[in-house]
Formats: structure tokens, C-alpha cells, sequence
């Protein structure tokens, strides 16, 4: 099934400049293994990086003798091409592995790369049980400093009461899938979830297997009725 | 032994000659373009390998040393041509020019420097990485944007508001929230600024008819 959710452009264009925070930028990413067009996307954004790059690149040249300039008559060229040329004579050589390949059954490894780098192998996730059905794994980050980031794993059928957001949330679906009856959408893998301060719904997930998300959240959730709230502060939600 | 774009007749073989025997790409007319060195690195050209790190080196380091002392700078040069080397063969033409390719590696690796760990990034090497459909789809909302010709007039388009968001992030690597601090306005408006400066450098492109008018 295509994807039909997708990041917001300013999430993309954040992502493509590189001045975006790990949290999004892994969700983004992700996003991206699993759906062609915004990683086409991403790379149209990236070049504009590129070729604003390369115009800056240009002016220095042409502009007035300065620390630049300085530094470039110093570079010495020879010695970098007998560098690089070494250098690639060390390069491993790189065995291509073919999409959805082994391991990864017809839908490649729950994990996308980019997330598996900050995760154990699948049988040690630590899941903590937080809610009857629903368990939720911290990922750790070095240095991270932004909006946590967690994995969470649901039981099919299991339903979330209305409830609304403080901060953004991004909820991007690996394995199964969630209705939201507010805005009558379905996510399935690779869907991206996006909630921010003006987003109302109630979800569930849909029958069959459990549902895996990677999550980052800026706030708690706000739910309406008082025992959603008492259950989503126990889940940490 | 490396293959050489002599065993494929590619380019003309005196040209390639020429430039071999000299290392050097003095006289413009007879060396091959920038392209042509792609794909021949494409095909483990160490030859052509050494004339394209002879043609960037200089404007490379100069972008780089900006961001990076001067060592570093050296460092990061090399590593932007370990990786043209090693990602020759997926350079795709209708999507840039083949300096603004090298550009858009070497601005990566400056910012993965700057951010002191490599930004996360899709591996095509990914079991799980859903494959690209072999002919793109007519709804894909993206366009195939060839910058490196024309990003001056594209960015003149722009209001000024969205040029300076658009500015900060991709020239000056500022954040959303950083541009909102420098700007005074909220976090917000800087995001529906770049999302507005998104679409209209998209529409600008498929008014000039995509990748190949120029």
C-alpha cells in the first residue's frame, strides 16, 4: 500500500539543510527509507544546500584577497590527490544488498538503518510495559538534548480515548496500523502520524498484528476524560 | 587493473589521452566535462578519479576551510572525494549538475562536522529501504530540480521574508528555531516561510519545464 502521510515540507527542508534536531531528523529519515518520494524530495532539497554551496564557493574565488585566500594558496594540491589515492586503495569493497532482501522478509527489517544505530538487536529491546497493551521502549541518545524519543508497541484492537497534544508529536508507524476516528485517516508502515497544539483525536489500532511506532513527543498528551489522564501520566504519555 | 575509459572508447581517446599523460586539465576544450569524469569514476577510473580531485580540490577546501581549520578542512576534502568515489555510479544527471553533486556532499560533511555526529541518513544498502519505482510517479510532487543554473534568479523570485529564512538554513545552517530568534518572529513563521519558499522555488521550476530547459 503507498504511503500517505508524509512529513511536512518545513520538516523536509529542515532535514535537507542539516540544522534539524536528531529526534525529527531520525524520524524524517525513516520515513524517507520507506517512501521514495520524499527521499526524491530530500535530494532536490539537498542540492539547493549544494548549489548555494558551490555559489559561495565561486564568490570567495572572486572576491577580494582574504583569510580565504590565505588559506587556500597553502593548500597543497599533490599531496591531497596522493592522499585521497592511497586512501582509496584501503576502501573496503562494498557488496550490494538487495532491497527487502535476507533478513528482511518482503518488507526489509521492522527497524529502518537509521534507527537500528541507536537500537539493540530486536529480541533485547527492554520493552517496559506501561498500559495494559501498550509497552514502550527509551531510546537513548548521547548528548540529546530535544524531545524524547521512544518506541512504542500496542496490542491490535487497543483503543486510545480523545485526547489532545502541548507540543508537536510525530508517530511513525513500522509495523501494523493506526485509525484516527477523528480525522478519518488510516497510518500503516511508513505513514508518519503528525499532531501538534491543535490536534483533537481519538485512535485505535487496527486488528491483526501489533503496532510498532518510533515517537518523539515535545509534551505530554492532554486527555479529556480523567482516567485517560491518570492512565496516559502512568504510560508516560 | 583498473578499468580505464579507454577500454569503453570513452571520451574521445585522444582527449582522455592527453589528459592522462599531463594530469593536468589545462586546455578546457579537449578535457572531458565534469559528467564524463563521473561516470568514468563510475567505472574505477583512478585517472579520472585524479583529474576531478585536481579540478574541485581547490574550490572544495576553500568552501570547507571556512567551516573547518585548515587541516580539517584538508581532511574533509578527501572525504568528499572518498565519496564521489564511491558513489560515482548513483550521480544522476537529470537531478543536478555533477559540481553542485560534489557541493551537496562536501556541505553534508561539513554539517555532520559541525553537528560533531553523522546526521541520520538513509542507507541504500537498507533491507528495508523501499526501492524507487523505475519510472517516476506522474503524481510525485516532487521536481527534478537541476539548482546549479538556476539558483540566483529562483532565489530572486522569492519575497524577501522566505529568501532570508531559506537563506539562514541552507547558507548559514541556522536551525528554524535559531532564524526565529535572529528574526524576532515565532517559530511558526519561519516554518510557513520555508514551506511557502518550498513551493514557490518548485513552482519556479516546473515553469522553467524542469531539468533539461536550460
Amino acid at each position: 500500500m503507498p504511503i500517505e502521510h508524509h512529513p511536512l515540507p518545513e520538516h523536509l527542508a529542515e532535514y535537507a539543510a542539516g540544522v534539524g534536531e536528531i529526534g525529527v531528523d531520525l524520524v524524517v529519515a525513516c520515513h524517507a527509507t520507506l517512501c521514495p518520494t520524499c527521499r526524491a524530495e530530500i535530494e532536490a532539497m539537498e542540492q539547493l544546500g549544494g548549489a548555494m554551496a558551490e555559489r559561495g564557493a565561486n564568490e570567495h574565488r572572486a572576491g577580494p584577497p582574504g583569510s580565504v585566500e590565505a588559506a587556500t594558496s597553502s593548500f597543497d594540491m599533490d599531496a591531497l590527490v596522493g592522499k585521497t589515492l592511497r586512501a582509496v586503495d584501503r576502501l573496503p569493497v562494498q557488496v550490494p544488498v538487495q532491497a527487502g532482501g535476507p533478513g528482511g522478509g518482503v518488507l526489509g527489517p521492522v527497524f529502518p538503518a537509521p534507527l537500528r544505530a541507536y537500537l539493540p538487536a530486536p529480541s533485547d529491546i527492554a520493552w517496559r510495559r506501561v498500559l495494559p497493551g501498550a509497552a514502550r521502549f527509551d531510546l537513548e541518545v548521547p548528548g540529546h538534548r530535544g524531545p524524547p524519543m521512544h518506541l512504542k508497541k500496542l496490542q491490535p484492537g487497543l483503543r486510545i480515548p480523545q485526547h489532545g497534544h502541548r507540543g508537536q508529536e510525530f508517530d511513525l508507524v513500522l509495523q501494523g496500523g493506526i485509525k484516527d476516528h477523528t480525522r478519518a485517516r488510516v497510518f500503516d508502515r511508513g505513514d508518519l502520524s503528525y499532531a501538534d497544539a491543535s490536534t483533537e483525536h481519538a485512535l485505535s489500532i487496527l486488528p491483526g498484528e501489533e503496532c510498532i511506532t518510533f515517537s518523539v513527543a515535545e509534551a505530554s498528551v492532554e486527555a479529556s476524560h480523567w482516567l485517560a489522564r491518570m492512565l496516559y501520566r502512568k504510560a508516560g504519555w | 587493473m583498473p578499468k580505464t575509459s579507454l577500454e569503453s572508447g570513452w571520451p574521445p581517446a585522444l582527449a582522455f589521452q592527453q589528459f592522462r599523460r599531463r594530469g593536468t586539465l589545462e586546455h578546457r576544450v579537449t578535457s572531458p566535462t565534469d559528467r564524463e569524469l563521473l561516470m568514468a569514476i563510475a567505472r574505477q577510473d583512478r585517472a579520472a578519479f585524479e583529474a576531478l580531485c585536481r579540478r574541485f580540490g581547490h574550490r572544495l577546501f576553500g568552501f570547507l576551510v571556512c567551516r573547518a581549520p585548515n587541516q580539517e578542512a584538508e581532511e574533509l576534502v578527501q572525504e568528499v572525494m572518498l565519496t564521489v568515489w564511491t558513489r560515482a555510479a548513483s550521480y544522476n544527471p537529470a537531478l543536478a549538475a555533477p559540481s553542485t553533486w560534489i557541493f551537496t556532499i562536501a556541505r553534508n560533511k561539513a554539517i555532520d562536522r559541525a553537528r560533531k555526529r553523522m546526521r541520520p541518513q538513509v542507507d541504500p544498502h537498507d533491507p528495508s529501504l523501499v526501492p524507487s519505482p523505475a519510472v517516476p510517479n506522474p503524481d510525485q510532487h516532487v521536481v527534478m530540480m537541476e539548482w546549479g543554473h538556476h539558483i540566483d534568479a529562483a532565489m530572486r523570485e522569492l519575497p524577501e521574508p522566505q529568501r532570508v529564512v531559506v537563506n539562514a538554513a541552507y547558507a548559514e545552517d541556522r536551525s528554524m528555531r535559531e532564524i526565529a530568534e535572529q528574526q524576532g518572529v515565532p517559530v511558526g513563521t519561519v516554518k510557513s516561510r520555508m514551506r511557502l519558499a518550498m513551493k514557490s522555488l518548485r513552482l519556479y521550476f516546473q515553469r522553467q519545464g524542469g531539468p533539461d530547459a536550460h
